[in-house]
């Protein structure tokens, strides 16, 4: 059984960032037209944004807790909804987002190996950010098929750099297009990001989050899973809220635990 | 190529031009000169560290690659090292090699129970030992005779210095730039982290820029050299360049040149890729290291000045020598130009004290708070600053001593720099107490000759000067904290 409403609240989800998105804009705006005012000396302008400031920042407020209920209601409303192994062959053939989600050592990325492997009718590759040593030794004795894909070790460092939509922009399209260009001879390829943690901005504290669902926007927008027959699995591991942003774009999400008979995972398809 | 030759012209013919408008004496005219050459290549260094520092934010290489395994012969090259640390080398390399080639030791020591101590430790370790009797090409001439020998059964080489170690990913993160074929190197940052002198502590903090801002900005102009070790290297390109040049003491900077004059591109990734490294401990070490490394770059000038390669790239390659010739030759000017003036009250040139320092004193403290600032994000702040200053200061002898060898056509034999941890007091302190000793009869001569003066444009040139010895005092006392470090 999916519960219903967690598409409500994933479709509320998206109309709170959006407005969130505007929002910060629209204070940005206000910010600037209350210092252009007040080298004017005008006053009675520079009152009235002040109380546009407010209002709009009393929105932001409302609307930050708004989201925050909402994913306390999603991660509460992901109950499972069938076993792992009866979706091995759905997801074979399936084209778009997975999200495979919990906390280190639950056993997410042996199951991502064991489903690769057994999806032998699609290439396979995994994006390698971080455990290279482990990733090779698992590439060996699980799926010798898969090939690897190794991310720039730089590149995790100059994430942290970032401060501005131009250069979520830029990066996002960067690093995409580098994917599209190496997998461009596979085919309908399975591409693991080991850990999407790394590789996008959620990590980094001082980051708005406007700009983290941006990065996720632009590299899926050009990934564009669908119309380029790619199944895109995000492997993350789910430490403060991390995997939060990267919830708004999967079409399914696979939250492993761990359990007395070992891993267990919980199916929730997020997109209708 | 001409355009190398007029670059090179312009920096040393426009202080000439500075000097025929500003000789006060024939005596001292080419103090004279050779402070306008300081200013103007004071300017050129720093504006190339500007363009290397706003270029060092990018990422040129790509950020994703295939894996793809290419046979790999890691080296570790030794020279009469401890045994002890080549072994832990050994180790680590081994360990990030793992499946993907075979492991060498090219053991130059002459030091019979070293030797025979390495030999044995490979031989049970199943680690292929190299020893050559005669050391033509030192280091250079080892790897280029293996690459002759072996070079054929291979893709790639690593090189590790035996104090340097790799991190277990470091094959895994750095091969997949080989496939484009047109690399013919990738270099990571040397690690300095054993610090167990202030010596090593300045050494490291002067690595600091270098590795972050000059290299990684020499990364995007595709001018970053090889250092020695910590890189793996396209053996065919190699083969094309006709191996490592074995005729300057520093074959990777001639080799890297050489490299990029045929066509071929270079990646430095700026990654913690050596979890170990040893900096020189005592200022003794340290003086043979600068030693070796300005030497090796003024061998290198002929060949740049001959080299085709990108403007930019030889704008890199230039102020790498020239910072060489700043922070030695010239630097003895800067110091001898205002001792000069306030002991023999010989004016160096004829220029309006308030408008030399009014335009000259805010390029200065520009290039100093750019520095500073260019570092803000490393841990190098005020006392990483003045560290560097003071280990800068230091290599002042050996480099003029390389400089005048380079001049001269003298040969300096190749002396690897010597590790170890015992701390004692360089005979070169002699030097250093004399210069403290000078500087500070300066300054009470100054002050006395300001005191006795009516003249208001002699009284600021005399100000002027005093700046400067004092500026100079500081760096130099600077130097006895690490000169005086207490023995471990």
């Amino acid at each position: 059984m999916i519960d219903s409403d967690i598409f409500k609240y994933i479709e509320e989800l998206e109309r709170v960032n959006e407005e969130l998105a505007r929002l910060s804009l629209k204070k940005k705006e206000l910010s600037d037209r209350i210092i252009e005012s007040s080298r004017k000396n005008d006053i009675i302008p520079i009152n009235s944004l002040v109380e546009e400031l407010g209002n709009n920042e009393n929105r932001i407020i409302d609307l930050k807790r708004r989201k925050e209920e909402i994913l306390k209601n999603i991660k509460s409303g992901l109950k499972s909804i069938e076993t792992l192994m009866d979706n091995f062959n759905t997801f074979c053939n399936y084209n778009g987002i997975i999200s495979v989600t919990g906390l280190p050592g639950t056993g997410k990325l042996d199951m991502i190996f064991r489903f690769i492997n057994y999806c032998s009718s699609r290439d396979s590759v995994v994006m390698v950010l971080s455990d290279r040593e482990r990733i090779f030794e698992m590439v060996r004795k699980i799926s010798k098929r898969t090939d690897i894909m190794n991310v720039n070790p730089v590149y995790v460092e100059k994430v942290s750099d970032i401060k501005n939509i131009d250069q979520v922009a830029r990066l996002a399209t960067r690093l995409s297009k580098d994917i599209m260009r190496i997998i461009r001879d596979k085919r309908n390829p399975i591409i693991v990001v080991h850990r999407s943690n790394d590789l996008s901005l959620d990590r980094i504290r001082e980051v708005s989050n406007v700009l983290k669902e941006e990065f996720w926007r632009r590299f899926i927008e050009n990934i564009s899973p669908r119309e380029n027959n790619i199944l895109l699995i995000f492997n993350c591991d789910d430490v403060d809220g991390e995997c939060t942003n990267l919830m708004i774009f999967s079409d399914y999400l696979i939250r492993s635990e761990l359990s007395e008979g070992g891993s267990r995972f919980l199916i929730t398809k997020l997109r209708l | 190529m001409i355009r190398n030759y007029i670059i090179l012209l312009s920096i040393f013919l426009i202080p000439v031009i500075f000097t025929i408008f500003t000789i006060s004496n024939i005596l001292v005219s080419p103090i004279t000169y050779a402070l306008w050459l300081t200013i103007v290549v004071g300017i050129f260094t720093t504006a190339v560290y500007i363009s290397n520092y706003l270029k060092s934010s990018e990422i040129k290489a790509p950020l994703v690659e295939e894996f793809k395994a290419y046979k790999v012969a890691a080296l570790v090259v030794s020279y009469n090292e401890d045994p002890s640390t080549i072994k832990e080398t050994l180790f680590s390399v081994r360990e990030a090699l793992d499946s993907l080639g075979d492991l060498f030791l090219l053991d130059d020591s002459t030091d019979i129970e070293k030797v025979r101590e390495n030999e044995d430790f490979c031989n049970k370790n199943n680690i292929h030992y190299v020893h050559r009797e005669n050391r033509r090409g030192y280091k250079a001439g080892a790897i280029n005779d293996f690459l002759k020998k072996f070079g054929k059964n291979y893709d790639l080489i690593a090189v590790f210095d035996s104090d340097q170690r790799p991190v277990k990913s470091f094959f895994f993160d750095l091969l997949p730039f080989f496939n484009d074929p047109e690399i013919a190197f990738v270099q990571v940052p040397q690690a300095y982290t054993e610090i167990y002198s202030r010596l090593a502590l300045g050494a490291t903090y002067q690595q600091m820029p270098f590795h972050n801002i000059v290299m990684s900005g020499r990364d995007v102009t595709g001018s970053a050299f090889i250092l020695g070790s910590g890189f793996i290297a396209r053996i065919s390109a190699l083969e094309k360049a006709n191996y490592f040049d074995e005729n300057i003491v520093t074959e990777d900077l001639a080799t890297s040149l050489k490299l990029h004059s045929l066509g071929y591109k270079s990646i430095y990734v700026n990654y913690p890729g050596i979890w170990y490294g040893e900096p020189p401990q005592t200022v003794d070490a340290y003086m043979i290291q600068q030693g070796r490394w300005s030497l090796g770059s003024f061998q290198a000038f002929g060949r740049i000045l001959k080299t085709r390669i990108n403007t930019r790239a030889f704008l890199d390659y230039l102020a790498g020598v020239l910072y060489w010739l700043k922070e030695g030759p010239l630097t003895i000017v800067e110091l001898l130009a205002p001792i000069i003036f306030i002991n023999f009250q010989l004016f160096i040139f004829k220029v309006d004290p308030v408008i030399f320092s009014l335009a000259y004193y805010p390029v200065f403290l520009f290039s100093i708070i750019l520095f500073v600032y260019s570092m803000r994000e490393r841990s190098y702040g005020i006392s990483g600053f003045l560290y560097h200053q003071f280990v800068e200061f230091l290599m002042m002898p050996p480099v003029t001593l390389s400089f005048i060898a380079w001049i001269s056509g003298r040969k300096r034999p190749f002396r690897v720099t010597p590790k170890g941890k015992e701390i004692r007091i360089s005979r070169w302190i002699i030097l250093y107490i004399i210069i403290e000793i000078i500087l500070i009869i300066s300054i009470i001569k100054g002050i006395f000759w300001y005191l006795s003066s009516s003249e208001l444009a002699l009284k600021y040139s005399i100000i002027v000067n005093l700046s400067w010895i004092f500026y100079f005092l500081f760096i130099n006392t600077g130097t006895f904290i690490i000169f005086l470090e207490r023995r471990k």
